[in-house]
């Protein structure tokens, strides 16, 4: 579960270039024309030939500042701004011989849209003593630079305000019960099983539903393997803090929570994973206000209480995607 | 409308204060940042075009020829949120060199940069912002955009 995959052909270059599969979907889309540009991290070994392969697939490339990652218990005291950084935690340095880190690249298909969605895409990142952000209208158009669909590019305006709101319970709240669609899945958004790289206004947008089942139908002449696995990791049951922690489950939902017989983190970064070993000793969860509940065949044994000192807005839900 | 009332009273008298800086956002300080009107006014672009028209509508005649460090920001914020670039550029630069020391107009100056492709530029004044302020703190304050722009490179 949520291993890497190697296509047999299609785009196995980026792959084998970088060693995942991480954001492979998001390059195929590129490749096929289903997206216009996306952007990526590579480390410096890799960079070499994953160059080769953009060039290879005839797409253009631009590349950003190199991030060198890093955890919030890791950074200094007097860096100004720091709990502020949500996703990425990561200090910026110029692209050189001397950067440490992965770098950023931007990929397209035209010049045009790769300066578009580079001038747009600045993320924030530590440089110096301090976190460096872009004007928010950036961040506001950014989505629409990487081809996301207007309605959920206009939610996310709206919504997605870390002190204000946890975005993915937005997202959930603004889903009719029951009609949570697996082509609207983005919780795997950053790693290998998705047909989408955005975060969708409702898990059953259906500008989503549409952009997905194309590239989908793509996909399938490509690599039909692929589809297979795809598609069974987006209907499995997840439960979901916030967009950096999430479990998907093998198991099912049952009224209240998910019943299971194993957990998976979903996610490469082991700082957002605090609970793998908890969810793991217990076979049924539930959702009780903002705590989950966790039982071991039928009895109480843990509770993972909702802590409001939390830096991103955590609250608890479960979701299965259908249809 | 009680609102759009207060934002233009706010506009307006900070507009209006000849020669009086807003609070300075120093590189040493605490602060990612001082004016959040900035992420006010996109708010409202984004969200609320009808209020944002009104605005700039009451506002538009003050950033004809501004007088002071907020008039050119505010002028290069709304160039910025309209995609003009080129113009949210200059409007940068102006309330630099009244104001140098206020990182927040150089980070502004430095994106909208980005945005006219002037990559290098942008990063240097984002990666080596001491250095570059310097040019403008220090020397003569005569040609001190020209050497600005000469030592980036724009």
């Amino acid at each position: 579960m949520f291993e890497t995959f190697v296509p047999k052909k299609f785009c196995r270059e980026f792959v084998e270039a970088r060693g995942h599969s991480c954001n492979v979907t998001a390059l195929m889309a590129v490749v096929s024309g289903y997206k216009p540009c996306t952007d990526v991290w590579v480390r410096p070994s890799d960079l070499k030939s994953f160059l080769k392969a953009v060039r290879a697939y005839g797409l253009v490339v631009k590349q950003n500042i190199v991030f060198k990652m890093s955890s919030r218990h890791d950074l200094a005291d007097d860096i100004v701004g720091k709990n502020r950084l949500t996703t990425t935690i990561a200090y910026g340095s110029r692209p050189g011989p001397q950067a440490l880190g992965n770098h950023h690249l931007f990929v397209a298909r035209s010049p045009e849209a790769l300066n578009r969605a580079f001038a747009l895409g600045w993320y924030p990142v530590i440089i110096g003593k301090r976190v460096i952000h872009s004007p928010l209208a950036d961040a506001f158009r950014f989505g629409e630079a990487l081809g996301y669909p207007d309605c959920c590019c206009e939610f996310f305006r709206s919504k997605n305000n870390w002190n204000r709101y946890n975005f993915l319970y937005e997202i959930f709240k603004n889903t009719p019960q029951g009609s949570a669609h697996y082509l609207c899945n983005p919780l795997g958004r950053n790693e290998t099983f998705t047909y989408i790289s955005h975060m969708p206004c409702a898990f059953n947008c259906q500008a989503t539903v549409k952009q997905a089942v194309s590239f989908r139908r793509f996909l399938m002449k490509e690599e039909p393997a692929f589809i297979e696995k795809i598609d069974w990791h987006l209907r499995l049951p997840y439960l979901v803090f916030y967009e950096r922690k999430i479990y998907a489950f093998d198991g099912k939902v049952i009224p209240g929570g998910i019943a299971y017989k194993a957990v998976y983190f979903v996610g490469l970064n082991n700082d957002f994973n605090p609970y793998l070993k908890r969810l793991s000793k217990a076979n049924e969860l539930r959702i009780e206000g903002k705590n989950v509940i966790l039982l071991k065949d039928g009895r109480k044994t843990d509770c993972i209480e909702y802590d409001p000192l939390k830096a991103a807005l955590e609250i608890p839900f479960t979701v299965q995607f259908g249809s | 409308m009680a609102a759009q009332e207060a934002d233009i009273v706010f506009l307006k008298n900070a507009l209006n204060k000849q020669g009086e800086c807003r609070p300075c956002n120093y590189l040493e300080g605490p602060n990612e940042r001082m004016d959040g009107c900035f992420a006010y006014l996109t708010e409202l672009y984004f969200l609320d075009q009808k209020e944002f028209k009104y605005l700039f509508q009451k506002v538009s005649p003050f950033l004809r020829k501004p007088s002071n460090e907020i008039g050119w920001a505010l002028r290069g914020y709304f160039s910025y949120l309209k995609e003009d670039y080129q113009e949210a550029a200059s409007a940068f630069l102006e309330a630099i060199a009244l104001a140098p020391e206020n990182l927040d107009n150089w980070l502004d100056f430095a994106f909208s940069l980005r945005h006219l492709g002037c990559d290098e530029a942008s990063l240097k004044i984002i990666f080596n912002t001491k250095q570059v302020m310097k040019i403008m703190i220090t020397g003569p304050i005569k040609n001190r955009k020209t050497r600005l722009i000469k030592s980036i490179k724009i």
